[in-house]
């Protein structure tokens, strides 16, 4: 690709980027949220990271990893376990940082 | 200090203290983001440019792909990124309830800083016991975590030959982050429940939907079936 190419592929990708991020507030706002939508939307959150989280841990290039050797799931365990005591993020994070790159050490 | 006040509003300790894992998280994946880019042939011009104007990690990752293969045309390479990113609109939507009051400029800007990250972070924000989290503070988190975004891959870019990062730790930090942030939302079981069911539904669906749609399509799933559940509980 040619630096015009890479160029008018920007910005075709933030035109693209932009529209899902930008029309909600605008289209939303119009509208009044029922009840049942407010109860459905606090499902969401969970729902999101849910998805999130098990796609993270057991998925590698698209293929699902459930072996002993899949790390992620070790260390994961780990760092739920002190998420839920703690509460705390930055604890949550280190000790999953650490727990990572144990096990990869320990595995290799 | 009337300039002092107006910057205090957006970018505070308590911004700060909220935005630091994803800065964390960033960092290196956006400095391998700018590797992978300078391989393709982007100039660090090109990198910060792309990183300013799309701000998507997987979608950047993707697109960066399809320009180094050859093969796939702009329109190709654009259609994915927009397949890709529609996941921002669940995100975005789920937002605008605690933005109701912001002006039209206000939304503008903060809508470019929305990522899976920022999301995250700033509805826990919202969502919080007794939160004081407020529009100014989200749009203080969205341009930190952008500015961090773009740093990072231009420095990747620019130095990427000279250094070499462990990928799989860099990606497990983001990882790490979602989970802490999940089960801040555990309040009673059915949400748990809901949540894994996500998770399993998300896995399921991952080998016919390409492109994080599974992502969005097992979450609205999964929040009806809560909320259905929700009412049945009731009922009983």
């Amino acid at each position: 690709m040619n630096s015009l190419e890479i160029l008018y592929c920007t910005l075709g990708m933030c035109i693209v980027s932009y529209l899902p991020r930008v029309l909600p507030p605008f289209v939303l706002a119009k509208v009044r949220i029922s009840p049942f939508v407010e109860r459905w939307l606090r499902y969401i959150p969970t729902s999101v990271f849910g998805a999130l989280v098990f796609s993270e841990i057991f998925l590698k290039d698209g293929m699902l990893n459930v072996t002993i050797a899949n790390i992620n799931i070790w260390a994961s365990l780990l760092v739920l376990i002190v998420a839920v005591k703690t509460h705390s993020l930055a604890k949550s994070i280190m000790t999953g940082l650490i727990a990572f790159w144990l096990f990869e050490k320990i595995l290799s | 200090m009337a300039g002092g006040a107006t910057i205090n509003r957006f970018f505070n300790q308590e911004v700060i203290k909220a935005v630091w894992p994803i800065w964390l998280g960033y960092l290196p994946l956006g400095f391998a983001g700018g590797v992978l880019a300078q391989k393709v042939g982007l100039t660090p011009g090109e990198t910060g440019l792309m990183s300013l104007l799309v701000f998507a990690g997987s979608g950047q990752f993707i697109a960066l792909a399809m320009m180094g293969g050859g093969a796939a045309s702009i329109t190709s390479i654009v259609m994915t990124t927009f397949i890709v990113n529609l996941r921002h609109l669940l995100y975005s939507s789920t937002l605008a309830s605690y933005l109701m009051e912001a002006s039209k400029k206000y939304l503008g800007t903060f809508a470019q800083g929305i990522t899976d990250e920022t999301f995250a972070v700033n509805l826990n924000k919202f969502t919080e016991k007794e939160s004081d989290w407020n529009a100014d503070k989200a749009l203080g988190v969205n341009v930190l975590a952008h500015a961090c975004w773009i740093f990072s891959n231009v420095l990747g870019n620019i130095v990427g030959n000279v250094v070499s990062i462990d990928m799989a730790v860099v990606s497990y930090t983001l990882t790490a982050m979602f989970i802490g942030l999940w089960s801040f939302h555990f309040e009673h079981k059915l949400l748990i429940i809901v949540g894994v069911f996500s998770g399993f539904l998300a896995l399921s669906l991952s080998s016919v939907l390409d492109h994080k749609l599974h992502i969005v399509v097992a979450t609205l799933l999964a929040a009806t079936v809560g909320c259905a559940a929700e009412s049945w509980c009731i009922k009983k």
